[in-house]
Parts: structure tokens; C-alpha cells; sequence
């Protein structure tokens, strides 16, 4: 019987300027993603595209203790992983090696 | 105390997954809630009201990207069982579509005398007009006994409803231009005259609407012309969704898996019977101004629209709650 084929780890612009602004931010919540993206990021996308990113492994999320005044759910708020760390790094230096002209 | 974004909240449960709900919906709608509420805070009326539009939009956004996202889950992962139900409901829809076609021609064929000079071409003319009414009730009992008596997946039922809708958009089509040419072609064929005036069943829909137009002056509402002509364009379009409408009937009645196959096809009869003496019972409503043509035409779908929805709850409750 073939072998599972293994998965190859892709990172998508969104989801790598994301993985830029987690590690540097270390923790984020949805809306501040999209102010930090300067409109790069959209409110309707974003919340979609860190529930994949949460099941690819790149980044956790937990629950922030809701603020007393508030009154309803807690904040959701999100963290790069060291896999997710690792990827973007070396996303970023493929990137530099195979398209230099595009390197930051 | 409801807070900007709690019916969204319950609107969504309604339709999304919990893994959707918890890493998708509620992180936007907290986000918004405490985003609205800083707001409001602050005093900026305009900024909060903003902050609500902008979510809502991002809310749509959002269950856009689910809806794709599920169509695309729904093509994957077909099994033996699924292919087997879509090929039988489809097999039995184009068999019955095909005979309903015959069986609805035959009273145009006595009455128009079709038979004491028969041509081909005078069939095929009067073929759209069957075909319309022949979709729907071929496409229903299909489904019914296609389907009837066994459970059927989501995928089954997700891609007949995309049948279904293919089959209207080629019903609105036909009852709008194809059925009004066909009409026009057969009656100068039969009568051998090329200037006829065409009747209400010959124009086209861009023709009947720029005639309902002609027709606003209000010296022309006593001859009832404009009533006639308003409930044929609105009954036209009420019918080119028939389709869909039946398909979600067939599937509703099929999907509890508790009823055989003869009764559904004999509740599916029952529907059909009900629509069109429904359809011809407000048309005599619409003469009377009693209500206005739209609603008259669109009546039946909404009547057989609530009839489905009837076996659905049923079966919902029926699992909810574990009962025989």
C-alpha cells in the first residue's frame, strides 16, 4: 500500500503577514490584526483566515478573560507557534533566494 | 439587554458548525461588541453605527466564504451509496420529465386537431408548453421515487437542489421566450395566416412587461386587460421557480426515510394538485381586485414552500428528541 503523502507546509500572503504581525506583536486579537495590517487585512476575511491558520498548526488561540464592564463572550485572542515561526522564516528566506528582486 | 451583534450571533448558530461558531463567528462578533461599545463610549454615535455596518458586512462576507467553502466539502468524498441515489433520482426525473412532456401535450394535440393533419413540426411547437409544467412534475417524482424510502446524504440533497435550480433558470427560458414563440409559430402553422396579432401567451416577458406598460393608463383598468397581463408575466415567473420549489418539497417528505415510496409519490400528486387549484383559485381573486396579481401568482410556492418546511421540522424534532 502507497504512503501518505507528506504535507507540504504553504504559507499564503495573508497568512504570512499575519505570522509577521503575531511575532512581532507576540498576542493579537482579530480587529487589531486588521488595524496593524494598515487595511491589508479585512475584517471579513481575517477571523477566516486565522481559523485555517489555527488548523494548520501556525498559530493558538485562547480565551482572554472578558472585561467586567462588557458583560458578554470572552476576546479570542492568537499567538504564533514555534512551527509557525519556523515556517515564516524559512518562507521568507525561499522567498529571498528564488526572487531577490522581491526581497525586503 | 440585546447587544449589537447577539442576532447575528443566533442567526449564524443556526446555519454554521460549532468549530465555526467558536474559531470564526464569535471572535467577530466579540470583537464588534467591544469595538461598539468603546464607541459608544466615547460618545461617537456615527463611529458605533459604522463599527455595526461594517460588521454585518464583514458577517455576510464571512458566511459567503462558509457556504463556499461547504459546496466545495459537499463535491469531495462521494461515497458508493451517495452516486447511486443521484444517478437513480436523476435517471427517474429524466424518464418521468420525458413522459409528462407526452401526457401534457396530448389534450393541446386532441383539442387543436393536430391529429387530422399531423406533422412533426406541429408536435415539436407544442412541446415548450408541456415542458415547463413536465419539469416540474417530472423532476419531482423523480426525486420522490429516486430517492424514496432510503436516507440520503447531504451531498445527495445539496446537488438535486443545484439540479433543481438549473432546472428553473431553463424553465424561466422557456416560459419566457421559447413557450411564446413556439405559441406564435404554432398557431400561424395551424391557421396559414402570417399577420396574426399575438395573444397574452405569444409575447415574450420584455413584451408583455412594455405591454402592462402601455396598459398603466387607468382608462384601460375596467377591461381587466392590465390585471390579465400582469398576473401572466408574474405567473410566469412564479412557475419558472416551480422547479426548485417542488425539488425542495421532494426532498423534505423523502428525507425522514419513514414513508414508502407509493405514498410519497401520491403526496407529491396531492402537491402538484393543490398548486394549480391553488394557481387558478387566486387568479379568480386577482378579477375580483381582491389582491394583486403578484401575490396571487406567487401564493403557491409560498403555500407549498411552508408545506416542506412541515416533514423537515418533524424529522429535526424526531432526532432531537430520540422519538420512535
Amino acid at each position: 500500500m502507497p504512503g501518505k503523502r507528506p504535507r507540504i507546509l504553504t504559507l499564503s500572503p495573508k497568512e504570512s503577514l499575519i505570522l509577521e504581525l503575531l511575532v512581532h506583536q507576540q498576542e493579537m486579537y482579530g480587529l487589531q490584526l486588521v488595524a496593524a495590517s494598515r487595511r491589508r487585512l479585512k475584517r471579513g476575511t481575517v477571523y477566516v483566515t486565522l481559523g485555517r491558520m489555527e488548523e494548520k498548526g501556525y498559530i493558538t488561540s485562547r480565551l482572554e478573560d472578558a472585561p467586567p464592564q462588557a458583560g458578554g463572550l470572552p476576546r479570542r485572542v492568537y499567538e504564533a507557534t514555534p512551527l509557525g515561526r519556523r515556517v515564516l522564516t524559512h518562507w521568507t528566506e525561499a522567498g529571498q533566494v528564488l526572487m531577490p528582486e522581491f526581497a525586503r | 439587554m440585546t447587544r449589537p451583534g447577539d442576532r447575528l450571533r443566533s442567526f449564524a448558530a443556526r446555519w454554521c458548525g460549532p468549530d465555526t461558531m467558536a474559531r470564526v463567528i464569535e471572535p467577530l462578533v466579540v470583537d464588534l461588541q467591544i469595538e461598539h461599545a468603546e464607541a459608544m463610549r466615547s460618545g461617537r454615535v456615527w463611529k458605533s453605527r459604522a463599527i455595526y455596518l461594517a460588521g454585518w458586512i464583514a458577517f455576510l462576507k464571512i458566511l459567503a466564504i462558509c457556504a463556499w467553502a461547504d459546496t466545495i466539502s459537499l463535491s469531495q468524498g462521494w461515497t458508493a451509496d451517495d452516486r447511486r441515489a443521484l444517478i437513480s433520482a436523476v435517471a427517474f426525473s429524466s424518464v418521468m420529465i420525458a413522459i409528462a412532456v407526452v401526457l401534457l401535450e396530448l389534450p393541446f394535440v386532441e383539442n387543436t386537431g393536430v391529429l387530422q393533419n399531423p406533422s412533426p413540426r406541429r408536435f415539436v411547437y407544442l412541446v415548450p408548453q408541456a415542458f415547463s409544467l413536465a419539469l416540474t412534475v417530472g423532476g419531482t417524482l423523480g426525486i420522490v421515487f429516486g430517492l424514496g424510502g432510503r436516507r440520503f446524504s447531504r451531498r445527495v440533497g445539496a446537488s438535486l437542489i443545484l439540479l433543481a435550480l438549473a432546472g428553473s433558470v431553463i424553465s424561466f427560458v422557456n416560459l419566457a421566450w421559447v413557450t411564446p414563440a413556439a405559441n406564435q409559430a404554432f398557431r400561424i402553422l395551424m391557421s396559414g395566416q402570417t399577420d396574426l396579432v399575438p395573444g397574452i401567451s405569444e409575447l415574450s416577458l420584455g413584451e408583455l412587461s412594455h405591454e402592462i406598460d402601455r396598459f398603466l393608463d387607468p382608462s384601460f383598468a375596467q377591461f381587466g386587460y392590465l390585471l390579465a397581463l400582469a398576473f401572466a408575466l408574474h405567473s410566469r415567473l412564479a412557475l419558472s421557480l416551480s422547479p426548485l420549489v417542488f425539488a425542495l418539497f421532494a426532498l423534505s417528505i423523502a428525507s425522514g426515510g419513514f414513508f414508502r415510496r407509493w405514498m410519497l409519490g401520491l403526496a407529491a400528486c396531492a402537491a402538484f394538485l393543490g398548486y394549480y387549484m391553488l394557481l387558478y383559485g387566486v387568479r379568480s381573486l386577482v378579477w375580483n381586485r381582491t389582491i394583486p396579481p403578484y401575490a396571487a401568482a406567487w401564493i403557491p410556492n409560498v403555500v407549498t414552500l411552508l408545506v416542506a418546511s412541515g416533514p423537515l421540522v418533524f424529522s429535526r424534532r424526531r432526532r432531537e428528541h430520540n422519538l420512535f
